[in-house]
């Protein structure tokens, strides 16, 4: 907890949350003199575009708030071009308190705050309504879109709450994703088995040189080891894959280290995928981390859905060769890639996803039909 | 309230050096004791509008101006702080929102050349194809880049490209190329392609080895092939044209010849 008290030099809290439990723990934990009580969002006149100090400052600045809108969302990824898997996101905060080079909320993020939503029990409500219409399908619910879900877990304690929801969602499957290790605060909790705890990795290389602030890969990957133990799904997101001149023999390592440490029945899935981020993004990047990084000197081009990546052939390359190692360890791990071009799904997976048997269900439209039929039949509070 | 008033009388400390002239059968424009427009005239008849609350200096520097440059914009934020009057009216008159990076630019470019600050503006060149000045402490390093580039008025596009790609190569601590002789690259678009090389070279070399391997295979004389990126994608391009179904069937049949040396080649490889 005093690592985490570290991070922030100041607390706001809205005067509407100050009843709240997360609210009630910051107050204990932080000193008096750091935590201000406010009517209105802090900072605001610095909401827009926030330039690259002020990005940096949002991330020192916690602000504990209720959510005035819709908490659940289809995944940004689904957008005409792209293939995309059957994702939704439950948004409970705004923010990252952990800086990693790439991160695409340098481009998203407009306020200046690191937002944690308080009004946990109207998200609860909001999932069960949607259950109600939705309970038979086969959805999987993320909550690590713009705030990772875990790394300020121990302040809201939210895992648990959801992980309790869950056990009435049978049908359901919720995912944890994070770069942290902080697992300890739900790991004994009664579980369904349909929450996923899921980590992004990479090469311990790349966690040095490109995602300051995050549990080390053994961290991570020892985590993951005693949620397994405690019979929670795991997977892992190799995402993004970083080209650096190492690249090969690391991303193998990566893939031994997965594949020695776990039997594919233990890993729900693992995802994978290449850098990527939207142009203006570069500008930022470029200000926070210099062009010394693999990230910011990457060679990269616009793809079709406007975004930068790595050259078309260069990706198939690196996705073929984590495919490859993965195959080689065992037939059976499932692997797919993430926002990734019809194109390079063929190319390095010989057919599209709809089309492959394990992993058809992470592509049903069907689902996707429903959730549209639902939100517009859902007002927005 | 308006009145007519000598132009020798009034302040000339706004003058943002605008980059069109004043056009001269409309009178100097003042506001209160401050010219605003038609600064190149030390005398004669000057409409000068008194306002002691100042806020209508907006409403009137919009009228006389209703769009200004960047580096315009940028000399009027100066000057209108120098006389202690409110700077925040230049950001409408520039279609920017004020901010802490607008702020820095405004200030990179008031650093720079007349002549820079000229091209910036006849070209249009906006703040995100300047944004890679906010990553240098100081200008020095870049500064050739920019005068290169002025001094051969290249366009907006060229322009813009040739500051990001010289401005990534110094902070990535590696020399850009000098420009080539402005005889074999009268439009920069030959210096682009070499910073392009330097700034990707592992694409780059692919390309072009992909390219010379495209360029040395037996083609039929009446196609026309190459190697070309398209955006994160480089693939094979052929090209023809035929005048009959007879020409097209030979066209086909001299195409197929051309499998055995694609295959060889493996253009497709990673």
């Amino acid at each position: 907890m005093e690592e985490l008290k570290a991070k922030f030099s100041r607390v706001y809290i809205h005067k509407d949350s100050l009843g709240s439990a997360v609210a009630k723990r910051v107050l204990e934990l932080f000193p008096s003199d750091s935590v201000q009580v406010v009517n209105d969002q802090p900072l605001k006149e610095k909401n827009g575009r926030l330039s690259a100090e002020d990005f940096e400052a949002s991330k020192r600045a916690l602000y504990l708030a209720p959510f005035k809108g819709q908490f659940f969302k289809r995944c940004p990824g689904a957008r005409p071009g792209l293939l995309c898997c059957n994702y939704f996101v439950l948004n409970l905060g705004q923010q990252c308190d952990m800086n990693c080079s790439y991160c695409y909320l340098q481009s998203f993020i407009n306020n200046p705050v690191l937002t944690i939503y308080t009004n946990f029990d109207q998200a609860l409500n909001e999932l069960k309504e949607m259950h109600k219409d939705l309970g038979s399908s086969r959805i999987r619910v993320g909550t690590g879109e713009v705030i990772d879900s875990l790394s300020l877990d121990e302040l809201t304690l939210y895992s648990k709450s959801l992980i309790e929801a869950f056990r009435h969602f049978p049908n359901w499957t919720l995912e944890f994703k994070t770069k942290s290790a902080k697992v300890d605060q739900f790991i004994s909790c009664e579980h369904s088995k349909n929450v996923i705890v899921s980590w992004s990795v990479n090469p311990q290389a790349i966690v040095d040189s490109e995602e300051y602030g995050t549990a080390s890969l053994e961290e991570r990957l020892r985590a993951a080891e005693r949620c397994r133990d405690q019979g929670y799904p795991v997977a892992f997101h190799i995402d993004p894959m970083i080209w650096h001149p190492e690249w090969k023999s690391n991303y193998t390592d990566l893939v031994e280290k997965i594949t020695q440490r776990f039997r594919p029945t233990q890993v729900a899935v693992i995802s994978v995928g290449a850098l990527r981020f939207q142009p203006e993004q570069r500008i930022m990047m470029r200000e926070r981390f210099g062009m010394k990084g693999w990230v910011t000197r990457a060679e990269v081009y616009p793809s079709q859905d406007g975004k930068l990546r790595y050259d078309q052939a260069l990706r198939r390359e690196m996705f073929d060769h984590v495919l490859g190692q993965f195959r080689a360890a065992h037939p059976d791990w499932r692997v797919f890639l993430c926002m990734e071009t019809p194109e390079t799904w063929i190319s390095t997976t010989e057919q599209i996803p709809h089309r492959n048997p394990g992993l058809k269900d992470l592509f049903d439209t069907k689902v996707l039909h429903q959730h549209r039929n639902w939100s517009q039949n859902t007002t927005t509070p | 309230m308006w009145e007519l008033k000598d132009a020798a009388t009034l302040n000339l400390s706004l003058n943002f050096r605008p980059l069109k002239a004043w056009p001269q059968a409309l009178p100097v424009i003042s506001f209160n004791q401050f010219v605003v427009a038609g600064f190149d005239r030390l005398q004669g008849p000057a409409f000068v509008r008194r306002d002691a609350s100042g806020t209508g200096l907006a409403e009137l520097l919009g009228s006389c101006y209703p769009r200004l440059a960047l580096a315009e914009g940028a000399r009027l934020w100066a000057r209108l702080k120098q006389a202690d009057l409110d700077d925040s009216i230049v950001w409408p008159l520039i279609g920017l929102k004020s901010s802490s990076d607008h702020e820095r630019l405004l200030k990179i470019l008031l650093s720079l050349s007349p002549e820079i600050q000229d091209w910036i503006d006849v070209r249009q060149v906006g703040p995100r194809e300047l944004a890679i000045l906010l990553c240098f402490r100081t200008h020095e390093s870049i500064t050739p880049t920019l005068e290169t580039i002025t001094q051969r008025g290249f366009s907006r596009n060229i322009g813009a490209q040739i500051l990001e790609l010289s401005g990534e190569l110094l902070l990535m601590d590696q020399t850009p190329p000098s420009a080539p002789p402005q005889d074999q690259d009268p439009d920069g678009r030959l210096w682009l392609g070499q910073l392009e090389k330097s700034r990707r070279p592992l694409s780059s070399a692919k390309d072009s080895t992909q390219s010379e391997q495209v360029q040395a295979m037996p083609w039929p004389q009446q196609l026309r092939s190459q190697w070309k990126r398209n955006g994160d994608q480089s693939r094979l391009e052929v090209s023809l044209s035929v005048g009959s179904l007879q020409e097209w069937n030979k066209r086909l049949e001299e195409l197929s010849k051309m499998t055995p040396h694609l295959g060889q080649a493996d253009l497709w490889k990673s």
